[in-house]
């Protein structure tokens, strides 16, 4: 760190550590009331993956994981919202 | 701007916010008719830059329907159908913010047409990206259909609601440089 630097550490580590036990309670809380087999819930367990990585450009990689990667317009509309998933396809 | 209030006017003027520029946007709910697009446009073509002017910042907006309300090709024709006649107003900066909403085939049809419109006219363009899981196949969409135009100049195309994934592919596609 250069003596001009901003500790990034002492600016975001409390932010950070609240937000992981925020998804630490989030899944005990799913485990408890039966609802961890969700396909968001597994969307997110896949991409938790990318926060133990080595490699900078997690948070890329974490939205690809949460991602529709199929590639022609669906057919219609039928909702305007999103769900922060794609749905599981068989 | 339509959904603000006068204080907020007044906050942004405190701030020292000189200008503004307002997208046409989805108004919470589908509106009924193409005569509902035209008093918005009406709304923010004459309305929001007499407010804005009050408090000394400058309005400027975008015109198009959005692609939440694209998935109705009828309606969505009725309205852009209005949008040359407010091209002339002097507060706007082109068609915007077209795009994607959850990536169906009216809604890259429509969107396929505000391209042309601004190709017709001469416009900018504003690109709404979709959100969440839809925003990468909808970028993807989005930049294709905009290459697909050959007269549409990339310099003028801003693509806005990038997240980390969609960024360089925008930057990149976008610049010719794949």
């Amino acid at each position: 760190m250069s003596g001009n630097d901003s500790n990034l550490v002492d600016l975001g580590f409390l932010d950070a550590r609240i937000k992981l036990i925020d998804i630490a309670a989030f899944l005990d809380r799913l485990d408890r009331h039966g609802q961890a087999d969700d396909y968001r819930v597994k969307a997110l367990r896949e991409a938790f993956a990318e926060l133990d990585s080595k490699e900078p450009g997690r948070a890329s990689r974490v939205l690809d994981a949460l991602s529709d990667h199929t590639e022609e317009p669906i057919e219609a509309a039928e909702i305007q919202g999103a769900f922060g998933a794609p749905p599981e396809t068989d | 701007m339509v959904s603000r209030t006068t204080d907020d006017y007044m906050a942004l003027a405190c701030a020292g916010c000189k200008a503004v520029n307002e997208p046409a946007f989805w108004a919470g709910y589908d509106r009924a008719s193409a005569q509902g697009f035209y008093d918005y446009f009406r709304q923010i073509t004459e309305y929001e830059p007499k407010r804005a002017a009050k408090f000394c910042i400058e309005h400027y907006c975008w015109l198009c329907i959005n692609p939440k309300e694209a998935e109705d090709p009828g309606l969505a024709r009725e309205v852009m159908a209005l949008i040359p006649e407010f091209l002339k107003s002097p507060n706007v900066l082109g068609i915007g913010e077209i795009g994607l909403n959850k990536n169906s085939r009216n809604e890259l049809m429509i969107l396929e047409e505000h391209i042309q419109i601004a190709e017709d006219h001469d416009q900018l363009i504003l690109v709404h990206t979709p959100h969440l899981e839809d925003k990468l196949k909808g970028t993807k969409l989005i930049i294709d259909a905009l290459l697909n135009h050959s007269k549409i100049n990339p310099g003028r195309v801003i693509i806005d609601h990038v997240e980390e994934h969609t960024a360089p592919l925008s930057w990149i596609r976008g610049s010719g440089q794949e």
